[in-house]
């Protein structure tokens, strides 16, 4: 489990701030907890401040002071990394002092802080959730963010990763079971897919990052245009 | 070890200031550095090779290529070096982190500038310029760790295989593993330590390196090989991105 940091009085700026982060972490399955902060002295009274592998830090009305502010918490937060909320390049510039993890550009998307965290993902990999399966006489764990789809194979599967394809020694239910339900869409009786590889859906099914198109069942199509749908408005912005 | 910087700007002038401030950064260090300069992001994209270069210097306003495709280029290539824009426009700050930059200076900047964002290059650069010293033959030698591809036992002597060079040593190889104490390397056998950074492929029981070199796995370390190399290799492919 990791823990973010969120220094924002603004309080849109922090809710728009924890949804896109909630939303970021369901989708890669990252296990996330965030930290609350309005004021710099309910920060260092947190317990949690010291655990901290990321801290956000809001532009809010502070902006003249959120340097030294920032400042003060991490030195709370040893282990942390500043990210800053800014559309300011001068202010960014100035920013290199802190050597932050990144500047996020106001008003947020998330495709800008999925990118921002791809970049930062050494603070964050200990938040990732595995899959252990069973390969050959041995077994194999698998990051669930790199699975991009999994395909029935007789009694076996075919799990599809970013950076190859594996045979595994048990059913596509029973992967099923391990697997969240978001991002994960079981949309015939043999894929399940991941929904943010998935580039589109056609008429003939979800086409995938690597143009593989998978079918979708009949009965089921109008479930999944639905999904797609929502996950491509939340995501794709 | 000989510190590489390359300094990229379409003006004489800003390649000469900018030069001579680094040279006078690492002469009050006592510190050996190699500086090249470009007059252009095509020339540098040319000359570049991953590992050439520690640190950059990249003006960002270039005719032909700017420095953020430039940097664009160089990053899909070589995730290692430090980065710093030095430039006239503050335009490019909040996109400067897309580059992974370490710093973004302001012209016209000064010593204190260019040393601070150096201060900094350098600490990030950390392991990249650890050596490791061998008394091999006559003299004590300075072996940088990224050159080391894997070192075996042989009788009483350590051979060292690095890409130059094969260095005989006579040290054991738990001192050795205890003074490289980085975790590119791991001890897949009770005389092999390989460097990750070179194995391209993990066999049955062997290590295929980039040269074609094999380095057996022993029996007894090969669920925890397969295990750290999956994991080394998974962490490196999200630091390319």
């Amino acid at each position: 489990m990791i823990i973010f940091g969120i220094y924002a009085p603004d309080g849109e700026e922090c809710l728009s701030l924890c949804r896109l982060l909630e939303l970021w972490a369901s989708n890669v399955c990252v296990k996330m907890e965030l930290a609350l902060w309005h004021s710099s002295e309910e920060a260092q009274a947190d317990p949690r401040a010291g655990e901290c592998s990321l801290i956000f830090f809001g532009e809010g009305e502070i902006k003249g002071r959120q340097l030294d502010i920032a400042r003060e918490l991490c030195r709370c937060c040893p282990q942390g990394k500043a990210m800053f909320l800014s559309s300011d390049p001068l202010f960014a510039i100035e920013c290199y002092c802190l050597h932050p993890a990144g500047v996020l550009e106001i008003p947020m998307r998330y495709r800008q802080l999925a990118r921002t965290m791809e970049r930062c993902f050494p603070f964050w990999r200990e938040g990732l959730s595995w899959i252990e399966v069973p390969v050959c006489r041995s077994s194999v764990r698998i990051p669930l963010c790199e699975l991009e789809y999994a395909e029935a194979s007789g009694r076996h599967c075919i799990l599809h990763c970013s950076d190859g394809c594996i045979q595994v020694g048990c059913s596509l239910g029973e992967i099923e079971r391990m697997l969240p339900q978001r991002p994960f869409l079981r949309c015939q009786r043999s894929y399940i897919v991941n929904l943010c590889s998935v580039d589109r859906l056609e008429a003939g099914g979800l086409v995938m990052r690597d143009d593989c198109v998978i079918s979708v069942g009949r009965g089921r199509y109008k479930e999944i245009q639905d999904c797609c749908a929502e996950f491509f408005r939340l995501t794709r912005n | 070890m000989d510190i590489s910087v390359a300094v990229c700007d379409d003006l004489s002038s800003e390649r000469g200031y900018l030069s001579r401030i680094i040279y006078s950064y690492f002469q009050t260090l006592n510190r050996p550095v190699q500086v090249d300069l470009f007059g252009s992001g095509r020339d540098l994209l040319f000359h570049f090779y991953p590992g050439k270069y520690h640190v950059i210097f990249l003006d960002i306003y270039m005719e032909e290529f700017s420095g953020l495709e430039t940097a664009r280029q160089l990053r899909q290539q070589d995730g290692n070096f430090s980065l710093v824009f030095a430039t006239t426009s503050a335009d490019y700050g909040v996109n400067s982190y897309e580059f992974r930059a370490a710093d973004y200076l302001l012209k016209p900047f000064d010593l204190v500038d260019v040393r601070d964002a150096l201060d900094y290059c350098i600490m990030e650069l950390g392991d990249r310029l650890r050596t490791v010293e061998i008394s091999s033959r006559w003299e004590p030698i300075q072996v940088p760790l990224l050159e080391i591809q894997y070192i075996e036992v042989q009788g009483h002597t350590v051979l060292i295989h690095t890409t130059r060079d094969c260095i005989p040593a006579r040290r054991c190889l738990e001192e050795l593993e205890a003074d490289l104490n980085s975790p590119d390397f791991i001890r897949c056998h009770r005389s092999y330590l390989v460097n990750l950074n070179y194995a391209l492929k993990l066999e049955e029981k062997e290590f295929l390196l980039t040269d074609g070199s094999r380095v057996p796995i022993g029996a007894h370390n090969r669920k925890k090989a397969k295990e750290r190399f999956m994991e080394w290799s998974f962490e490196h492919a999200w630091s390319r991105k």
